[in-house]
């Protein structure tokens, strides 16, 4: 962000009342100036702002200079416990090799900001890429590949009774795993559809009929682990993980196949998050984990992944067209993610059918 | 019309991405200016093959609803055989809409319930509505330009 932006007039009112929550939560600060704020594109579920503060402690003495991420709730939507699970998660992995930022504050009384809210610590090196970037990385790919695949295998590996995440969410049984995702996801494309959706109707009633086997583990779900969801920096280093608003306690699978749908990868389905080849990156994953990725099992949860993604571009849909939320990526989301992932689904029965006849 | 409105769609997108984004000072404002670009460029795409695409499919629905009639039985065989033989005499894109949610609606029980027959018929009916899908999803797919 550049320091010598004026705030815009319209973010001059949550300056000043961030600053006010500022100085009555940090004890040893007296003063805490909004130098700078800007809101950026975190996520359409949650209103994300870029805040650089100016914190003393003395009036005598020069201060400290922070950036903050300041994640709000937008105008009604989106359930309670959302912003929980996604401070939750942070708090867990802080300080291990997944590399995310401090979440700081969460925030629940509307008095301060209209709308709950939670801050954490600014990254301050790093970017993330469009997953629509026909070649995001360059030369950096294999590095950055590596890095992909092994923090997600730390994460599906982590002990969530050891980071505390287990007593903040629900467990299903390992044989219940897909049961309670699919469940979920077929209920909000059910709530949420505009039009009826005979591609994804198929694709539930295929999973449906060949459940996966029972989960090896029942570990940490990022929910969204994906190119755009991690920042890098330019020397090809993970900077951080982002994005845990819908992490969740289930089949490490689930995470391994939604990081591999062929939607995230721009060019060649076979090289997943532009980054390095799949089956490359799978082995990376087992060996960090300790997991095995049975290839029927994770077919099962690759197709689910498909219909996860519709359940979450139909849900953006829905909500640009009946909703407040008019954020354009909704719209976009809403017509071509879900073209995309009709087309990968579709292909995917018709071949299906002909091999089974 | 001319020019069209696919080619007023094309000329903001183009306006969008190149002079107007770039030139905002809020990296919100640039992010959001980028996107609607987008959304006028698939805008663009659907005002030039949206009925096109909807009276396609529409045929392909019907088709498959005429030849499972035959195989079918009591309201079901009836709501498939008269859908089998609608057409779509109102082009605007809202009227095509309702028809083709209307079919939608009726190949997914169609489809729901030929997986349940072990008949060979049933099989052929199940390629066929299959085939259409994908056909489906070919002809609404987007391609993003290249930028």
């Amino acid at each position: 962000m550049s320091e010598t932006l004026p705030i815009e007039p319209a973010l001059e009112d949550l300056a000043g009342r961030f600053s006010d929550y500022l100085e009555a939560h940090m004890p040893d600060v007296t003063t805490a100036d909004v130098e700078a704020i800007e809101r950026i594109h975190g996520g359409a579920s949650r209103e994300t702002f870029r805040v650089k503060v100016h914190l003393r402690t003395d009036p005598t003495k020069p201060g400290e200079h922070r950036g903050l991420l300041l994640r709000r709730d937008p105008v009604g939507s989106l359930i309670d416990t959302d912003r929980d699970v996604e401070f939750n998660a942070y708090r867990a992995f802080f300080n291990t090799t997944v590399p995310v930022p401090e979440a700081l504050f969460l925030e629940m009384d509307t008095k301060w900001l209209d709308r709950p809210f939670f801050v954490m610590s600014e990254i301050p090196t790093g970017e993330a890429q469009s997953p629509f970037a026909p070649d995001p990385y360059g030369e950096l790919a294999p590095k950055l590949g590596e890095q992909f695949w092994r923090h997600l295998g730390t994460i599906s590996g982590a002990d969530s009774q050891a980071n505390g995440l287990a007593d903040k969410m629900e467990a299903p049984a390992l044989d219940a795993c897909w049961q309670k995702e699919l469940d979920y996801w077929e209920g909000v494309i059910d709530n949420d559809q505009l039009e009826p959706h005979p591609i994804a109707r198929a694709a539930i009633r295929k999973l449906r009929r060949s459940p996966p086997p029972p989960a090896q583990k029942l570990s940490v779900i990022h929910g969204d682990y994906r190119i755009g969801n991690f920042m890098s920096d330019e020397r090809g280093d993970f900077t951080a993980v982002l994005d845990w608003e819908m992490c969740h306690l289930g089949d490490p699978l689930e995470d391994l196949a939604w990081a591999l749908d062929p939607i995230w990868a721009a060019t060649d389905p076979n090289v997943p998050a532009s980054l390095i080849a799949r089956d490359d990156g799978i082995a990376i994953w087992e060996k960090e984990s300790g997991l095995r990725a049975d290839p029927a099992a994770l077919a099962w949860w690759e197709l689910f992944s498909n219909i996860k993604g519709l359940g979450i571009w139909i849900s953006s849909s829905h909500e640009y067209a009946t909703g407040d939320n008019k954020d354009p990526i909704l719209a976009f989301s809403g017509l071509f993610c879900t073209a995309k992932h009709n087309e990968i689904v579709a292909a995917k029965l018709l071949t299906s059918f002909e091999e089974a006849n | 019309m001319r020019p069209e409105a696919n080619d007023l769609l094309n000329g903001g997108f183009g306006t969008m991405l190149m002079e107007i984004a770039p030139n905002l000072n809020a990296t919100y404002s640039t992010g959001s200016a980028s996107v609607v670009g987008l959304l006028m460029y698939c805008a663009g795409i659907e005002y030039e093959r949206g009925a096109d695409v909807r009276v396609t499919e529409n045929e392909a629905f019907r088709s498959i609803f005429r030849d499972a009639t035959p195989h079918l039985s009591g309201d079901l065989q009836n709501r498939v055989g008269s859908a089998g033989h609608g057409t779509d005499e109102v082009l605007t894109i809202s009227a095509l809409n309702v028809t083709n949610d209307a079919l939608r609606e009726l190949l997914i029980e169609l489809h729901a319930h030929v997986e349940e027959v072990s008949d060979s018929w049933a099989r052929g009916i199940e390629r066929a509505i299959l085939k259409a899908l994908n056909d489906s999803a070919q002809m609404r797919k987007i391609e993003l330009p290249a930028l």
